[in-house]
């Protein structure tokens, strides 16, 4: 399972568009998605972990499932903001 | 099974998620032009609460095949610095004493901390707006217990230090309740305050040489460094964060007529006056 920042990153950069001039370009992505969500205690901290409710089928148990919702709008960074 | 543990360890573990999620957006910038930022993040918890015997309520994530669980429902959004700050307390705020530094018993500082009362600045504040009285009432804790607690950590100047070598010298007033006196060595540039409280909810103590401000160089809840001037002489008077006021008779002193009155054993319950030594800025 990963972790959730990955998951989300993931799901954002679905709505990634090639680089071609001309191609539409998606400017906000709301999704609304069903996950399993858990949480693992290590080095000292709780550290959230995400992944598509699939592995009910792998394992045969029914891990408990919630409704994530992620909305993001893409922008053109402004001078100076970038990292 | 998951443990439980409380709300704050969930949100802090999702919220440092999305954090991490927002640098790796942002970092991806760099080499596009248009990027995705993260703006609203919901998420259905699916949790078991609970209570722990010292009361706090306690999440424990459901487990596979475990039904009954409540649903919380969290969402986050992105904000601005200024929402921030409307919204949180100061940072200033936070700097005073805890209330079990405070001599509290633990379930006293829970009784407070439900009244919104984490340190001695906020128990302050608030029986600035009402009194004593009140916060007794509303919190459940004796009042008895709270003005002892509120008078004996008052701030306040416990010893004074001149040099990196020089004795501490006890704030106590002198024979006839004069002033408690200090010798400073020509040349030496800086005294050193400690006690408690010396520093406070932004507020800091001042300082003033017969009645000349003087330059107050670092200050912390324990100590404060003062900046004398070149002919350090009069009456030093420091005004604590609460307004209150310590005095004390500076004396420049020249090394060469003080050398046979130095008592180089001098600590700081031998006498309220002692001697400073050494010309270092250090301090021990």
């Amino acid at each position: 399972m990963k972790e959730l920042s990955e998951t989300v990153s993931e799901l954002i950069a679905a709505f990634e568009t090639p680089d071609i001039p001309g191609a539409p370009v998606a400017v906000e992505a709301e999704v609304e998605t069903m996950v399993e969500l858990s949480f693992v205690f290590t080095g000292g901290e709780y550290v959230a972990l995400a992944a598509p409710p699939s592995s009910r089928f792998v394992s045969g148990l029914m891990a408990p499932v919630q409704r994530m919702r992620v909305r993001a709008t893409r922008s053109m960074p402004a001078d100076g903001e970038n990292p | 099974m998951t443990v439980a543990a409380p709300i704050e360890d969930f949100l802090e573990a999702i919220t440092s998620q999305l954090d991490a999620t927002q640098d790796r957006l942002r970092l991806k910038a760099v080499n596009r032009p248009l990027t995705f930022a993260l703006k609203d993040f919901a998420i259905d918890l699916c949790v078991f609460v609970e209570l722990d015997s010292d009361g706090q309520i306690r999440l424990r994530p459901a487990g596979p095949n475990e039904t009954g669980a409540s649903t919380i429902n969290i969402s986050f959004t992105t904000v601005t610095r200024p929402m921030i700050e409307e919204n949180t307390i100061s940072m200033e705020l936070t700097q005073s004493p805890s209330l079990e530094e405070m001599g509290l018993a633990p379930e006293e500082t829970k009784q407070l901390a439900r009244v919104g009362v984490h340190n001695v600045a906020q128990l302050e504040k608030l029986r600035e707006r009402t009194d004593e009285q009140s916060v007794a009432r509303f919190s459940g804790v004796d009042v008895g217990r709270l003005r002892h607690a509120l008078q004996t950590n008052r701030p306040r100047i416990d010893y004074v230090q001149i040099g990196s070598r020089g004795p501490s010298t006890p704030n106590r007033p002198g024979p006839g309740g004069a002033a408690p006196r200090l010798q400073v060595r020509p040349g030496q540039s800086q005294l050193r305050l400690r006690g408690q409280r010396l520093q406070e909810g932004g507020a800091t103590l001042r300082a003033r040489l017969d009645g000349q401000e003087i330059p107050v160089l670092a200050a912390s809840l324990t100590h404060a460094d003062i900046a004398l001037p070149d002919i350090a002489a009069g009456t030093l008077s420091i005004e604590l964060p609460d307004g209150s006021r310590s005095e004390f008779d500076l004396v420049c002193d020249d090394p060469v007529v003080r050398e046979p009155t130095v008592d180089a054993g001098a600590g700081p319950d031998d006498s309220s006056t002692a001697a400073a030594e050494g010309d270092g800025e250090g301090w021990e």
